[in-house]
């Protein structure tokens, strides 16, 4: 059978495989890591063991049912809409902080069948669209396809032409079976991209307002930060598209630049939005700690032309908060961190530490493409030895494993993923989740408080340790970390 | 199969992975996309009340992360090596191979290649359970049927007085390790013996299920693929008894010792001495119950085999009101007339609204015509029960505002424990 037999590469987002070479495998220092990226020879490389993963659909199914008002239609078996029950609790938090009834995302999944899988999904998602417009009424219904509606061929697009005309809600497909990449951030890809049929042709420009795409982790105190920043500079923030409604989505290219929050997310996005509404973008690291927020302060600035104020802004804030972070710096130094999260937010963690005086032992990241990685790891490198671990991998819990062993790290610098894993190997958390305030300057100082107190009493995971058996063959701990990457041993 | 509004459960692969995850030193191998095992570690485990629960569960679950070039040249060559390297990395006694919608699809012979492995003496297994097979009632039925006739060996020696427990869904029901834990407290106190209990269960065990005396259904639609299974095959006859909660737990351990032919005296002292620890507390209560309970009218939205045991203790012992009952769990046509039949011979003769209704929506729309005093449901129901103004107690799945260590809601404990616990729900509102 043929690519194009199972109709599937219909109307997709390139996957970020093909169009920047991210990998999901890899483990090496920093140094080395920069150096083959260089060179060019990161290739992406198969685990012959691998664990549960993270798959592409999550993201269009999990953040597009963060958008006030809309439907979300999960063209898939009923699992695939399994972790809306968590999405359920970021959202709860996420609409209260912002002073919105908290209230569940509304999904509907098709509940693929096996008839269905037999006879096609189409009649089923014809129903499903017609039900979500007329019980909700919503200004939008986003369509999330799967690995069997996929698979079967559903011409999702076909499909939804044929029902927009009867219903009142702008329909928006949104294309990412689970098979077709393993990097999540194609995901992201497909939900943003999306999102561009409805953004209206500018009928005016809003030149003091800043386009900020906000991903699902990073709450409102965060937010807060930002505007708080972008006010001494003169300059509003226009949140994008989570926890906003479609009329916030639609005049979007109104706005006088956009830049992000995670660039790992938005970098296909921004790329289509300025080809299509000429709005400027930058792309520099998630604004966490001294430098990197510095670094995303200038280059706004220079997207904007308001490079002195910007510069004027850095040297108060500096005079401000170096104190506070110099401080922190005395109780913290010398203590040893494990990092995990995707890379974008990795690697800048990675950078409030080294501000803070941590050592940086391991950082994981879940892809890695020198589009959004390379430049933040050459200033890394240059700040610290460079000898750090850096692993790329879609989670593979049997790897932290076994750079928790073998690292025995002070604490871990993580969430939902990978913290739970740290604590059963007797290795604190100190955490970032939805809710932890850590952007900006303030930001820093408080998420440096953070840690302090995660330091203050370990009992529980020291206690855990002791009782908690893996299911690892002790010789894996033996092996080198990177045995089961690659087709042959290394 | 018709759409749903937020579901209620996950999928096939979803109840087989939870399966596996309930037995001792047991591996799952999912043969499915990249995203299968983590969206059911969240959605399975956190929402079941935030449970890290299985051996190599979670993101330690080994998966084969099936990508569109095993779709288009097929997955057995991927899976062939993921059982292999899954043997070398994780040291269990048991690994099950279980599929997903991916391996569905294209059709790997999924039976060939772990055939290869068991072979060579391997202790590996499988259960084809793609997602679009159905929802987690659905994957536990084929996965305990698959890993049943797969491992247990046959025996003309009978343990007497010896069960095995099915039909308790992990997860799926997040007080599943209490509700199970009180059930066997209550059977071993009357002097039968649990073998297979649905918690942390041995390779040992498994292999000599056919050697119980007689097999346990605790549920009217879960558990049956299973104890057909074991009769068909071994000859171990079943019995299908939906969980009890408060008085009713007397009928259950009565039948069992019916079956059993214990002492009656004995028995008969074990529910006195259980009644007696009930009532204690629920004489408790009495002073409140003017002021908390009195002539309210309930509403519950849950599985058939809960809101039956819920119901009938609510009415029968604790004296409220049923108003409307939803079952979520859609179950097959075939079980709705003995499912209803759970419902009869409630004290005062009462007819209640029962409604099978799966669907989000409808659910909310039934509960806002029918406007209980108070309602026992999910999470997603906390939504509409604030919009009314009614107060719940949140036990059912996705139940993501509470966290499910121990606690259970069934035999005498767990009733004392959800007096308790609705008490509170409808003091804290």
């Amino acid at each position: 059978m043929s690519i194009e037999q199972h109709n599937i590469a219909r109307n997709t987002v390139p996957t970020r495989e093909n169009r920047l070479n991210t990998i999901t495998a890899y483990v090496g220092t920093g140094n080395e890591i920069e150096g083959k990226a260089r060179g060019g020879c990161l290739l992406q490389q198969d685990r012959r063991f691998s664990q549960s993963a993270a798959c592409a659909e999550m993201m269009p199914l999990c953040n597009s049912a963060l958008i006030d008002g809309n439907v979300v239609v999960a063209h898939s078996p009923v699992g695939c809409s399994g972790m809306l029950s968590v999405i359920n609790i970021i959202g709860k938090a996420g609409r209260l902080m912002r002073g919105m009834p908290a209230q569940n995302a509304r999904s509907i999944s098709t509940n693929l069948s096996e008839h269905d899988v037999v006879y096609g999904g189409g009649a089923e998602l014809e129903k499903a669209i017609l039900e979500a417009d007329a019980r909700y009424n919503p200004p939008a219904i986003t369509i999330v396809t799967s690995c069997a509606s996929g698979i079967i061929g559903d011409d999702v697009d076909s499909i939804v032409k044929g029902v927009q005309p009867r219903v009142k809600a702008t329909l928006i497909p949104m294309q990412c079976e689970g098979f077709r990449s393993g990097v999540v951030s194609t995901g992201y890809d497909a939900f943003l991209s999306a999102l561009l049929q409805v953004i209206d042709l500018p009928k005016r420009k809003r030149q003091d307002t800043l386009l900020l795409i906000n991903p699902l982790s990073i709450s409102r105190p965060n937010e807060v930060e930002i505007e708080r920043l972008l006010q001494l500079l003169g300059l509003k923030a226009q949140w994008f598209p989570l926890f906003t409604d479609f009329a916030n989505v639609r005049n979007a290219a109104e706005t006088a630049g956009v830049a992000s929050l995670c660039s790992l997310m938005s970098n296909y996005f921004f790329k289509q939005f300025k080809d299509k509404f000429d709005v400027p973008f930058v792309e520099p690291p998630m604004p966490v700690g001294i430098e990197f927020t510095d670094w995303w302060l200038r280059d706004v600035g220079k997207m904007l032309g308001i490079e002195d104020r910007v510069e004027q802004l850095i040297e108060s804030e500096h005079a401000r908060v170096r104190p506070q972070i110099d401080e922190l710096k005395e109780q913290l130094h010398g203590k040893r961190a494990y990092i995990g999260f995707n890379l974008e937010k990795s690697l800048s963690l990675q950078s409030l530490l080294l501000e803070l005086g941590i050592e940086t032992v391991v950082s994981t990241g879940f892809e890695y493409s020198d589009a959004y990685g390379l430049d933040r790891l050459e200033n890394l490198n240059k700040r610290c030895s460079g000898n750090y671990t850096l692993h790329i991998g879609n989670f593979q819990h049997f790897e932290w494993a076994h750079l928790f062993n073998r690292e025995k790290p002070d604490m871990l610098v993580g969430g939902l993923e990978l913290g739970g894993a740290a604590l059963r190997q007797g290795v604190p958390v100190a955490p970032v989740l939805p809710g932890t305030f850590y952007l900006g300057y303030d930001g820093a100082v408080n998420y440096g408080k953070e840690i302090v107190k995660s330091l203050r009493n370990t009992a529980f995971s020291r206690n855990l340790a002791e009782r908690v058996k893996l299911p690892y063959r002790k010789s894996w701990f033996k092996q080198k970390t990177h045995k089961y990457i690659g087709r042959s041993e290394p | 199969m018709s759409f749903v509004e937020s579901p209620r459960s996950t999928c096939a692969l979803g109840g087989a992975l939870t399966y596996v995850n309930s037995l001792s030193r047991t591996a799952p191998i999912i043969h499915a996309g990249p995203g299968c095992g983590s969206v059911l570690t969240f959605g399975q485990n956190f929402g079941g009340g935030y449970q890290h629960i299985g051996y190599s569960g979670g993101f330690a679950a080994p998966s084969s992360n099936t990508l569109e070039r095993h779709v288009v040249f097929g997955g057995e060559d991927r899976l062939r090596e993921q059982i292999s390297t899954t043997l070398e990395v994780i040291d269990a006694d048991l690994y099950v191979v279980i599929t997903g919608c991916t391996a569905g699809l294209i059709g790997d012979d999924v039976r060939a290649i772990v055939g290869e492995f068991a072979e060579k003496g391997k202790n590996v297994v499988f259960a084809e359970t793609p997602g679009f097979k159905g929802n987690t009632y659905t994957g536990y039925e084929i996965a305990t049927r698959a890993l049943l006739s797969q491992v247990v060996r046959p025996s003309s020696k009978k343990s007497q007085r010896t069960v095995n427990l099915l039909g308790i869904v992990p997860a799926q029901d997040p007080f599943w390790q209490g509700n199970l834990a009180e059930i066997r407290r209550l059977l071993e106190k009357i002097g039968v013996k649990v073998n297979l209990s649905g918690d942390g269960d041995r390779l040992a065990g498994v292999r000599k299920a056919a050697e119980a005396a007689l097999n346990i259904v605790l549920s009217p639609t879960t558990g049956l693929a299973a104890a057909r299974y074991l009769w068909e095959v071994h000859g171990v006859p079943y019995i299908q008894l939906p969980i009890p909660v408060g008085v009713e737990t007397g009928s259950f351990l009565r039948k069992v010792a019916e079956l059993f032919r214990l002492e009656e005296g004995k028995v008969e002292s074990v529910i006195a001495e259980e009644e007696e620890f009930l009532w204690k507390h629920l004489v408790k209560l009495s002073e409140a119950y003017a002021y908390i309970l009195v002539n309210r009218e309930f509403g519950i939205v849950s599985d058939s085999n809960y809101a039956i045991g819920l119901t009938r203790y609510l009415t029968n012992d604790l004296g409220l009101i049923p108003r409307i009952v939803i079952l979520t769990d859609d179950p097959p046509e075939s079980l709705h007339e003995s499912i209803l039949a759970g419902f009869s011979g409630l004290e005062g003769g009462i007819a209640l609204k029962v409604v099978f209704e799966p669907d989000g929506f409808n659910i909310a729309r039934l509960i806002e015509d029918n406007r209980p005093d108070i309602l026992l449901g999910s999470t997603l129901d906390r939504e509409i029960a604030k919009k009314l103004l009614v107060p719940i107690l949140t036990f059912a799945f996705p139940l993501t505002d509470r966290v499910a260590l121990s606690n259970g809601y069934v035999g005498y404990r767990g009733a004392v424990n959800l007096a308790e616990d609705l008490s509170s729900a409808i003091l804290s509102t």
